[in-house]
């Protein structure tokens, strides 16, 4: 764990955009969540994505300050990924759990609000609407929004013969987006 | 009154913090008197917001896999060489054996700048493909947009699990594979291995309903010099039957996780399948050299069969050792005609 002797390192750390920061969670955290995932039916790539998924969730709430821990990171992202987990296990009819419950270092109380990602269905249908707009569009959303490129560069990749062509394309596409998005 | 275009650019310069103070304040009286655009308005916020989080968060996502496969190489190591954190000579003798293993590891197959101008992967390259082949390609791309490249890739669980080759998805925003019989479906990398030029695909659409049992199995040992062997693939848009021979046990500059067969490839062949007589995979066409028109390069079975083991810890490993392989009972076109499903076009956006 080197530098980061507690917990409150660690958060100082992310609040101030220290690139170990990241690192050293990883290193320190994901080799047990890969334990408990593998020894519940998952592979090791589905350990990965729960695990990144719920550091993405910790680390946005660490950001925006939003953080209301009770308990410590180890036993936080450990039922984060657990929940997640179980959800996904739920859904595809394969529930079966082994778990080592000495895992966790202390009492955790099952409480909501730790696990609530404001942005997931918002995030999720976004995904959706930006699928089902088909290509180029979605690409050229994502490469703008996402990827960050700019008009000059779009142009280029998109194939459309100035910036300013790119950019009405991309109105239009963003105009398409907001009816799926907002169609029910 | 603003055309839609400004209206939306203005909106979008006010999400962003953007918008000079007095255009600001002109924009929200506006919006007190329009409940319309009111409504249009924080629709657009929702999207911009939405766009943004996305952004932040595949930003870091890309910041963690990069962490996941330098702690997976640093895992490795430790694994082989069984090393012991504690004790400083354990370290300076792991530190000594990488840099000997280091070199090692490099010659199985790393190409140097020379030697790689005679290898060449075998993936399709539109830019390539345009200038060669201009005319008759042209319309299939115009219509597929912004596909970058296609390869083939096979079956290798009937739940959708698919091997094709990593230098064919390294660069994928997204992959589709198709074929005739499961038509396109969406599909999303599990694991990779670029040394050995190995992905693991799996199909993600809730729709498929399996590939059934598969025809083939996977050969458990090496094939010999001069065994006959055939491919399928996709260098066009429908599927192309390829035969020829082992021609070295070793592959590119004695490689020897890969075979060099003597058999015709395109561009697209990249992924495909390399079974012999019998019908027992014996391998995965990945490269061709440059010069030698008809000389193939392909990675063994048994190294495929040892990255899904090692990437996957217990959960396929037997997927292909279970199937019985009766293909010697059906001539060539049948065959070929239950393979086909298996076989699938890697499109890659």
């Amino acid at each position: 764990m080197g530098k980061y002797q507690q917990d409150t390192d660690w958060i100082l750390a992310i609040r101030q955009d220290d690139p170990e920061a990241l690192e050293s969670l990883y290193k320190a955290y994901f080799p047990m969540i890969l334990r408990f995932i593998t020894q519940n039916s998952g592979l090791e790539s589905d350990a990965r994505d729960i695990f990144q998924e719920a550091v993405i969730l910790f680390y946005e709430k660490v950001k925006s300050d939003s953080l209301v821990l009770t308990c410590s990171i180890k036993t936080y992202l450990y039922a984060v990924c657990k929940k997640a987990w179980l959800k996904h296990l739920y859904k595809s009819h394969r529930y079966m759990l082994a778990v080592n419950e000495t895992e966790f270092d202390e009492q955790v109380e099952p409480e909501e609000f730790w696990f609530s990602d404001e942005w997931g269905q918002s995030l999720e249908k976004l995904q959706e609407s930006l699928l089902s707009l088909g290509e180029p569009c979605r690409g050229l959303l994502v490469d703008f929004y996402v990827g960050q490129l700019n008009m000059q560069e779009l142009s280029v990749k998109y194939h459309y013969t100035n910036a300013d062509n790119a950019k009405n394309q991309k109105y239009k596409c963003l105009q398409r987006l907001k009816k799926i998005f907002f169609k029910e | 009154m603003k055309s839609e275009q400004q209206k939306i650019e203005w909106m979008e310069l006010y999400w962003q913090d953007n918008l000079p103070a007095e255009e600001k304040q002109q924009l929200e009286e506006e919006l007190k008197r329009n409940p319309d655009l009111k409504r249009e308005f924080d629709e657009y916020g929702k999207i911009f917001r939405s766009l943004d989080v996305l952004r932040q968060r595949s930003a870091l996502k890309a910041k963690l896999q990069a962490l996941h496969i330098q702690q997976k190489q640093a895992q490795r190591w430790r694994k082989l060489f069984k090393f012991n954190p504690s004790g400083i000579a354990a370290a300076a003798a792991v530190a000594l054996i990488i840099s000997i293993s280091g070199v090692l590891y490099l010659s199985v197959k790393d190409f140097g700048k020379e030697d790689r101008a005679f290898y060449k992967e075998l993936k399709r390259d539109i830019d390539q493909i345009k200038q060669s082949q201009k005319v008759l390609w042209k319309e299939v791309y115009q219509k597929n947009g912004q596909e970058k490249n296609s390869g083939t890739g096979f079956a290798v669980s009937s739940s959708g699990h698919i091997i094709t080759s990593y230098h064919l998805i390294k660069d994928a925003e997204s992959i589709m594979v198709y074929n005739q019989e499961i038509k396109s479906r969406k599909a999303k990398l599990l694991a990779f291995d670029p040394i050995g030029d190995i992905a693991l695909l799996s199909i993600e659409d809730t729709s498929f309903t399996g590939f059934g049992t598969l025809p083939y199995k996977m050969a458990s040992t090496p094939r010999l010099l001069g065994e006959k062997l055939f491919t399928l693939g996709y260098p066009k848009e429908d599927i192309v039957y390829n035969e020829g021979y082992i021609s070295s046990v070793t592959g590119y500059n004695n490689d020897s996780v890969s075979y060099q067969v003597s058999i015709p490839v395109n561009p697209g062949n990249s992924g495909g399948p390399l079974l012999d007589a019998q019908g027992n995979l014996i391998g995965m066409i990945n490269g061709k050299h440059k010069e030698a028109e008809g000389t193939a390069f392909a990675v063994k079975a048994g190294y495929i069969r040892q990255f899904y083991v090692e990437k996957l810890n217990d959960s396929l490993q037997h997927v292909l050792k279970k199937t019985k392989s009766n293909q010697v009972l059906y001539s060539r076109p049948e065959q070929l005609q239950r393979l086909r499903k298996f076989v699938v076009e890697v499109r890659v956006y």
